[in-house]
């Protein structure tokens, strides 16, 4: 009997394998480029991350893939401190998925990952290029199939700045709410963080802005769409 | 009499215990150095190592600084002539403060205050106040009461000097990223202790900073856990901050650019030097061996018993005697 159970166990475990590692995400080139070294450049866009918060501390993660023309993604993972930087592009084989995705990640720095908490490391990813300038649809990532809040963080690198979350409201008019600033730490990759409620964003298209004041006067606002599947 | 004699059976009941039968002057002097010797010592350890109430001050120049407020009746700031940002929304609606209006900030409202050089003499100062509840705090003007909302900006043209009292969980300067315009600019921290016994301090560490670097007092160096401190803003035209504050806490942490954070604490090192008590126990050691080398050339030279050949000297002496 207890040969039985082992063998169903196997065949559920290899198949389960088998289905995620066809669902994945696959590395448009084969080496996958990511960098650990207290001097990395911090990429200039304003926005760091944005994702979904999940108690684990995986090194795998997770983007919510909607069905999207385009068959190529940039998945960007950095650490708060700028240690840890990755920008790597992917390529979807099924254009027709809609869902929770794992990219291929084959980091050599696992333990590295695994120690930064749920608010030291922020994931970007966006439909197209790594080498685009300027962002417009993005999509939600995660470090776990299971997040453990409601609330969707973009993690923006302001200079200081005060930073501002422009959404739409209900009635059609736009809102402003006060991000955070992240004080603990060192901040070279982000140092401010904004939320939004999953509930006040709409499956498909929702466009929304930063606006930042630094030193008594306004800087440009960034506008970008985030993409909601599910 | 009964207290003499406690050696001998202090010397005894070790003497017991290592198998030693019978007492010897050069025995007795040996336990008493050592017993001696770890009363002593184990005193300037304890002294050494025992925890000491200490204030950190911080004192330097920088373009910034961050300050959320406790609550204190020290955090009354003078806004005059100040302009004051309500909506991010509409940035050019500015209100313009009259004479004699005064800040008092909500217990948790984080204040951040930077400096700004222009082009004429004066500075800008802007000071930028926000809190996770409904309201960073009320302006008291000579008529009326403005209640602020969650965010407001305050823009000062710095023409005299002006000094703002700080009471609640400060930290000065940026780490050194991108778009980072204002850092800290030079600094000390010194640690002032107090003596073991008496109600008298002395200066334990101090410790320059460089510039770029954040300094935030701790309450402990396991956790971080912000230390509540007390100081002051200076602020002149074309200068920047001059700021100071004191605060009873465990370590200053500084974060510095290409380093990990490191903590400042005070070191056991000048208590040697600086508190009297050790410098006494330490003098007393001194003397007591002194005195004890001194009791043991004495009692050699008294109480040893003689030599055969010495004896033999003294009997052919005797006998050449008629």
């Amino acid at each position: 009997m207890k040969t039985i159970l082992f063998a169903i166990q196997w065949l559920v475990i290899s198949f389960s394998i088998y289905a995620v590692e066809d669902s994945k995400l696959t590395l448009v080139e084969p080496l996958f480029k990511e960098k650990y070294s207290s001097n990395v450049p911090v990429s200039g866009r304003v926005i760091s991350g944005i994702m979904t918060r999940s108690n684990k501390s995986n090194h795998q993660f997770f983007i919510d893939l909607p069905a999207l023309e385009k068959d190529t993604i940039c998945f960007r993972v950095q650490s708060k401190d700028g240690t840890y930087f990755a920008s790597n592009e992917y390529k979807i084989t099924d254009k027709s998925f809609a869902g929770k995705i794992s990219p291929e990640y084959p980091t050599q720095y696992q333990d590295i990952l695994e120690g930064f908490d749920a608010s030291e490391l922020a994931l970007l990813a966006f439909v197209g290029s790594c080498s685009e300038k300027k962002l417009n649809n993005v999509l939600v990532s995660s470090r776990s199939s299971e997040t453990s809040s409601d609330d969707v963080v973009i993690l923006v690198s302001s200079g200081r700045s005060d930073v501002f979350l422009s959404t739409l409201a209900d009635n059609g008019k736009r809102k402003s709410l006060k991000c955070k600033r992240l004080i603990k730490g060192k901040r070279t990759a982000y140092d401010t963080e904004c939320s939004v409620k999953v509930k006040d964003l709409v499956l498909g298209t929702n466009e929304l802005s930063i606006i930042r004041r630094k030193g008594g006067r306004m800087l440009p606002s960034v506008k970008f769409n985030v993409i909601v599947s599910s | 009499m009964k207290y003499s004699a406690l050696p001998k059976k202090l010397f005894s009941l070790i003497g017991g215990r290592l198998r030693i039968k019978k007492i010897e002057v050069a025995n007795l002097s040996f336990f008493m150095k050592l017993f001696l010797l770890f009363i002593v010592v184990g005193s300037i350890g304890y002294i050494l190592i025992s925890d000491r109430e200490n204030t950190f001050t911080v004192r330097g120049e920088t373009e910034n600084i961050t300050i959320v407020f406790s609550n204190d009746n020290l955090n009354q700031w003078d806004l005059s002539d100040a302009r004051l940002l309500l909506d991010i929304t509409a940035p050019d609606d500015l209100v313009t403060l009259p004479i004699d209006s005064f800040f008092m900030p909500k217990v948790e409202t984080t204040a951040r205050v930077v400096i700004r050089n222009q082009e004429s003499k004066s500075s800008l100062l802007i000071i930028t106040l926000e809190t996770d509840g409904e309201s960073v705090g009320e302006i008291e003007t000579t008529d009326k009461v403005i209640q602020l909302p969650r965010y407001a900006e305050i823009k000062i043209d710095v023409n005299q000097s002006k000094v703002l009292p700080l009471d609640g969980f400060i930290r000065v300067g940026e780490d050194v990223g991108l778009g980072v315009e204002t850092l800290l600019l030079s600094g000390e921290v010194s640690i002032v202790e107090k003596q073991f016994f008496r109600d008298e301090r002395y200066v334990a560490t101090e410790h320059k900073l460089d510039t770029g670097d954040r300094v935030e007092l701790h309450n402990s160096v396991d956790i971080d856990s912000l230390a509540k401190a007390k100081g002051f803003i200076r602020i002149t035209p074309s200068n920047p901050l001059a700021f100071t504050i004191h605060g009873e806490a465990k370590a200053v942490k500084v974060h510095r650019l290409g380093s990990n954070s490191y903590h400042i604490t005070p070191s056991i090192w000048p208590r040697i030097t600086n508190d009297p008590i050790i410098s006494a126990f330490s003098s007393l050691l001194a003397v007591i061996f002194l005195l004890l080398e001194f009791a043991d050339l004495i009692g050699k030279l008294l109480f040893s018993p003689r030599t055969t050949d010495e004896k033999d000297d003294e009997n052919s002496t005797i006998a050449k005697k008629p």
